[in-house]
């Protein structure tokens, strides 16, 4: 027998007429289109927003949202003095003058700039800026009972988390997380949660701050742009807590606003800071949209293919 | 032209001759070649306490003038400039005129490969340190003179550039002939990057000239750090 015989029994009446083929043909090309404009709207992602958790020594923050009151309960007011022969009165310390307790929330103003310290006696909070109440340089020490008492200090702002590791740096990172949500045009338009695109480490001495990125189709809310700089300070909704377990440091949670976020890295003595975003691949390789339409592709082509007889391009057997 | 006339515009000749004398500034002349100056892309974080004794200017001018006291006429006398970034940084020897000049140009910017990048440093972000002397002995305890970046008038204010070394606080008590200045506020400069030093101590000298006796006292979560005295030579 024939090859091309055995051929024609083995795939009897299976020959492909040229309005079938052009059929398959038109529908591999329609799939193909599909399949690629599918991939683009869930791997576009116009924004993305960084959370962060951190436990840190200090951090600095400008509050930008009004009206948000700090439970700063059994607090203790220390007015900067520069009258260093004056005796210390606890628990305000060397160059402070003591100004009272504070028996309740604190309310702060729209652009208040504050910086947060942990030392091991308590926690101080440095005005630094001018606020109702008190002048720049005011520290409000919250013993640390009473801080885990009083609860969250939660606020909407700029947040900059920990200090550069300089010579003397007593305010460092101690560790912490970063995780960056996004959602692509597919996600959205079917009003499905954010994929992880892209996850890491804060490390002891990396100072952190949420950052925006402008660009043409996504502007950041709040940024300056008279300085041209190519980053500006993303809005954040931030925790800061006490430790429960004793140990040193605080702890922050911060969500960036959703925009064309990243996270900044800067490290003392270098000229340029270190801007982490996800990249395509980490976005194809994190994305369940995409992982959902590989499923359902490697479902639907073999369906599809069974569907039409196959094409054989042997001359003998298709003149048979 | 009658002789009154002329008289009158040789008189006049004479003045704007003798004005122009009188503005241009003594120079210095660079003792050692070449010019020494380091552009890093990293900063090195260490560093000295006090990295700037300057005078606020009173008017704009071009590059580095110093206010040398009257007996380093003819002296060597050392130039440390760093920008507050710690990415640039210099370090030169100058011999100074050899008659004594209010204020004396040192050539910095004119020596310097990048012109450019120092013209865009304002007074906040360049520290300048003189000292007498070679810069090969150099030496923080020595008195100081003070210099001015981009002017050539003498404003009242002194400026001290201070690496904090991350103090929280940093307070300066001055000294004038004898007297006890009331304590200063030492704020953080205005900068992005704060490197090679982070805090501005302004303290007012009112025209007063000779010695002045500056002490630094830092401040670490409210507790008072060691504290360090200079002398600085005011002109």
């Amino acid at each position: 027998m024939s090859s091309a015989n055995l051929g024609k029994r083995a795939f009897p009446g299976r020959h492909l007429t040229n309005r079938t083929g052009s059929m398959l043909g038109t529908l591999g090309r329609t799939l193909l289109i599909v399949s690629l404009i599918c991939i683009a709207l869930i791997l576009i992602s116009p924004t993305r927003t960084v959370q962060l958790e951190a436990r840190t020594l200090s951090a600095e923050a400008t509050l930008l949202g009004e009206p948000f009151g700090w439970d700063l309960s059994e607090g203790a007011i220390c007015i900067p003095s520069l009258d260093l022969d004056s005796p210390v009165t606890s628990p305000c310390k060397d160059g402070e003058s003591f100004a009272g307790l504070l028996d309740g929330p604190v309310r702060w103003a729209q652009g208040q700039q504050l910086s947060v310290f942990w030392s091991e006696d308590d926690l101080a909070i440095i005005l630094r800026s001018e606020s109702r109440d008190w002048p720049a340089g005011t520290v409000l020490r919250i013993p640390h009972a009473a801080a885990l008492r009083n609860g969250a200090l939660s606020f909407t702002g700029e947040l900059s988390i920990g200090q550069e590791l300089s010579p003397g740096a007593t305010g460092y990172v101690l560790d912490g997380t970063y995780a960056f949500f996004e959602r692509g045009l597919m996600t959205r338009f079917f009003d499905g949660t954010p994929d992880i695109i892209r996850k890491g480490d804060l490390r002891r001495g990396d100072r952190a701050r949420i950052v925006c990125i402008e660009n043409w189709w996504s502007k950041c809310s709040h940024s300056d742009r008279s300085d041209e700089k190519a980053t500006t300070p993303n809005l954040a909704f931030a925790s800061f807590m006490p430790d429960h377990a004793g140990k040193a440091g605080f702890h922050i949670v911060a969500l960036g606003e959703e925009t064309h976020s990243a996270l900044e890295l800067t490290y003392a003595g270098r000229d340029t800071s270190l801007v982490i975003k996800p990249n395509w691949v980490q976005r194809t390789a994190a994305s369940s949209g995409l992982l959902a339409l590989s499923l359902l592709l490697s479902v639907t082509i073999p369906f599809l293919a069974a569907l039409f007889p196959r094409k054989h391009n042997d001359p003998q057997r298709s003149t048979d | 032209m009658s002789i009154n006339g002329r008289k009158l515009k040789l008189s006049l000749a004479a003045v704007l001759a003798f004005t122009a004398f009188g503005a241009m500034a003594e120079t210095a002349n660079l003792a050692v070649e070449p010019f020494q100056e380091t552009v890093r892309s990293a900063a090195n974080t260490g560093g000295a306490s006090v990295m700037g004794l300057q005078m606020t200017g009173a008017d704009a001018g071009q590059d580095i003038h110093a206010l040398l006291p009257t007996d380093w006429a003819g002296q060597r006398f050392c130039v440390r400039t760093v920008s507050s970034d710690g990415l640039y940084s210099s370090e030169n020897t100058y011999v100074a005129p050899s008659v004594p000049a209010k204020t004396v140009e040192v050539p910095h910017v004119t020596l310097s490969s990048h012109p450019r990048r120092l013209s865009q440093l304002v007074s906040q972000n360049f520290g300048i340190r003189i000292a007498n002397g070679d810069c090969t002995a150099w030496d923080d305890e020595k008195p100081a003179a003070v210099a001015l970046w981009q002017s050539e008038q003498p404003a009242q204010m002194l400026e001290v550039y201070v690496n904090g070394f991350g103090a929280q606080r940093l307070i300066t008590i001055a000294v004038i002939d004898g007297e006890r200045m009331p304590p200063v506020e030492c704020n953080l400069i205005d900068a992005e990057v704060r490197v090679a030093f982070d805090r501005l101590c302004q303290v007012p000298v009112n025209g007063e000239t000779g010695a002045v006796s500056i002490t630094l006292i830092p401040f670490k979560g409210g507790v008072r750090g060691r504290s360090e005295t200079i002398e600085v030579l005011i002109q």
